[in-house]
């Protein structure tokens, strides 16, 4: 349990004991201990007896089950449902097809098929066939946020009709194939392997500190001149010790 | 401006006393005569009469008095505007807008011109009916209100939020023609908020949760999976930015803020937590925000924003009018931690001089730098580096793409490179 704090853009620190707060807070140690001894100890300030906040209030099953509409690559949280190749045509005509064109490429929003073999070229496509490493992630995004103008309007049949068409035009379902929660998880992607973990940095190693400086040096010393004739002074002797006599004269 | 009145130009304007006028009137040793008030000032009397009833209009380049001692300003407002004759601006397209960098001063971007990037536009969200759920692997799922989660200490920190896409079409060569063209996708604010790792604490965390997904209640439903070993130290759950409630593109009334992590990770509109012990592997987190490498690969979870800098001014689309001295600007940033040293050259990256780091200096915050120059009116190319506490430092564009190529998109963090040609016109090049 965190407390109250006083840390900005610093490292968070562990949460002060009681007696660190008190000093903090707002006087000495001493004086508490002082009030304590003639009054005896004071609970004013009162304390958690749970170890928490007490915030809050438990979430019922129905008020979770409204929201958890996430569906993990195992398949969990897939609802129930069913929908075919053929069935998807139909959905995808009449929810999707104005965006993504009649047949998922004629946009204008991105390309649905297509683009197996390219990632490694100069034109990558990236489309749920070439790119996405798991189906369900086709279903959760549909599920979840398409059609882009009416989300989350598609029933679960839909959604896994639509998810089973794109999936046949990129060459991974059958036509006659129907997915549902249990075949779903299995269809296997062609880019499943293709991801790897970040290894930045990558570029440039930490060992530039001390590959470069100020090439004219730093100096710093008291004038009786005017403050704000200091900055370009010193600049001007910096200047004159590195032989830029031009650069010294405007400085000056 | 109009250098003979000193005021800015305007076409409509025609002052009914003329401002070269009164700015060089003496004071009068007597007062003036009411006839001689009412005969001599009537028409600076009618302006102070529509100053007061056009309080709310006020500064109109109309209404501008020519000297504004003589005549009673504006009265109190209850929400401030910035002076009508500031016009710089968000550039915008429907699901982002830019900062304009270039037109900014210290570190804090006003929460108007924060920039901003959504998946399905920016829903409006009653406060009142505002939930979030924490669920999952937690021993109690915890349903917050708003006032409930101001109620937990509040914690406010400086930082910078960058999208990963920021600067992304410079990977295939210079594009863009302003820093806030290529480089408007960061800002800076003061964000105020309650710790994740005390929400998290309160729902009780159990064995075997190692990721959170964060989901937002936008028309996007955007989630990504965080890491809680990388996250909990640092991440905000926030409600205010620069003091007031969090703008509504910034993810009224609620939004994750996780210090350093590519922008997309800050769950804006934030309702929902889910602990899990393996990432849910969402869209963003795989078809989107990945980095394509040569090879075809695609790097994954690439959160940490690196080292990066801009020279905002002399910057692409000004002008340096004539030689002589100039303010070298910018601003530099690191979400692995402090800026340590910024480094500027004038002569496209031959020699380097230290600039000087403006206070404050903080972690994963936009740090302003400067340096002195005097342009001597022949071409340079100016370019700035920034060294970070960890010792990495910003790449050039050729160290950049000989490690990932040109189709990753996100995560350009290249030194950028402005040249000024002998007319001074500064312009996008990359050298």
């Amino acid at each position: 349990m965190s407390r109250c704090e006083g840390a900005t853009n610093v490292a968070p620190v562990p949460s002060p004991l009681w007696w660190e707060g008190v000093r903090v807070r707002g006087g000495s140690v001493l004086l508490v201990l002082l009030v304590m001894a003639v009054a005896g100890p004071v609970d004013s300030w009162g304390t958690s007896k749970s170890g928490t906040f007490q915030l809050g209030r438990v979430a019922t099953p129905e008020e979770i089950q409204a929201w958890d509409i996430d569906v993990a690559p195992n398949g969990e949280g897939l609802p129930a449902g069913r929908g075919t190749v053929k069935e998807g045509a139909q959905v995808f005509a009449r929810h999707c097809a104005g965006c993504h064109g009649a047949t998922g490429v004629e946009g204008p929003n991105p390309k649905l098929v297509g683009g197996q073999g390219t990632l490694a070229s100069d034109h990558p496509l990236k489309t749920a066939g070439s790119y996405w490493p798991y189906a369900t992630t086709l279903f959760d995004y549909i599920y979840r946020a398409m059609p882009f103008v009416a989300p989350q309007s598609l029933t679960s049949d839909q959604v896994y009709a639509v998810t089973a068409w794109i999936l046949f035009r990129n060459g991974l379902l059958e036509k006659g194939d129907v997915l549902d929660r249990d075949t779903l998880p299995k269809v296997r992607m062609p880019h499943r392997h293709g991801f790897v973990p970040d290894s930045r940095p990558d570029v440039t190693r930490a060992d530039s500190r001390e590959t470069s400086a100020s090439s004219l040096g730093e100096i710093d010393f008291p004038t009786s001149g005017a403050p704000e004739a200091q900055k370009p002074f010193l600049r001007g002797v910096l200047l004159l010790h590195n032989f830029e006599y031009d650069d010294a004269q405007v400085a000056f | 401006m109009d250098k003979k009145t000193g005021k800015p130009a305007s076409a409509e304007q025609k002052p009914e006393v003329s401002a070269t006028d009164v700015m060089l009137t003496t004071r009068p040793k007597e007062p003036p005569t009411r006839r001689a008030f009412l005969t001599g000032a009537t028409s600076m009397l009618g302006a102070a009469a529509a100053h007061v009833l056009l309080a709310p209009f006020l500064g109109r380049a109309a209404d501008v008095p020519g000297d504004p001692t003589r005549v009673p300003g504006g009265q109190a407002t209850e929400y401030g505007q910035r002076s009508s004759f500031e016009r710089v601006k968000r550039l915008t397209r429907p699901q982002r807008s830019r900062t304009p960098l270039q037109d900014l001063h210290g570190i804090i971007t006003p929460s108007a011109l924060h920039f901003e990037r959504h998946h399905n536009g920016v829903p409006l969200i009653d406060p009142a009916r505002h939930r979030l759920l924490v669920h999952g692997l937690v021993e109690r799922p915890l349903l917050f209100t708003m006032d409930e989660l101001k109620r937990f200490p509040a914690t406010s920190r400086i930082v910078f939020v960058e999208c990963s896409g920021n600067s992304g079409k410079e990977w295939k060569g210079p594009k863009g023609k302003t820093a806030q063209e290529i480089h408007g996708l960061t800002s800076t604010s003061e964000w105020t908020g309650v710790r994740l790792s005390t929400v998290l604490a309160e729902a009780g965390l159990t064995p075997g949760v190692t990721w959170m997904l964060a989901e937002g209640s936008d028309a996007a439903a955007m989630t990504r999976s965080l890491p809680l070993d990388r996250v909990l130290d640092e991440a905000l759950l926030c409600y205010a930015q620069n003091g007031e409630p969090l703008r509504p593109e910034q993810g009224y009334p609620l939004r994750l803020l996780v210090p350093g992590f590519e922008g997309n990770t800050c769950i804006k509109w934030v309702r929902r937590l889910k602990l899990v012990s393996a990432p849910v592997m969402t869209r963003e987190e795989t078809s989107k925000y990945t980095d394509l490498m040569p090879d075809g690969t695609a790097r994954q979870f690439t959160f940490d924003m690196e080292a990066k800098s801009v020279i905002t001014a002399p910057s692409g689309g000004q002008r340096l009018k004539k030689p002589g001295y100039v303010e070298i600007r910018g601003l530099a940033w690191s979400g692995r931690g402090r800026v340590e040293k910024v480094e500027v050259s004038v002569d496209g990256g031959t020699s380097w001089r230290t600039a000087v780091l403006q206070a404050p200096v903080l972690s994963k915050c936009h740090t302003r730098f400067c340096l002195d120059w005097w342009w001597g009116g022949r071409e340079a190319i100016l370019q700035s580096r920034c060294i970070d506490e960890t010792g990495y430092r910003q790449p050039t564009h050729q160290e950049l793409v000989s490690v990932r190529g040109t189709n990753s998109y996100y995560h350009y963090n290249a030194i950028q490179s402005w040249k000024i040609d002998e007319e001074g016109i500064v312009s996008n090049v990359q050298v």
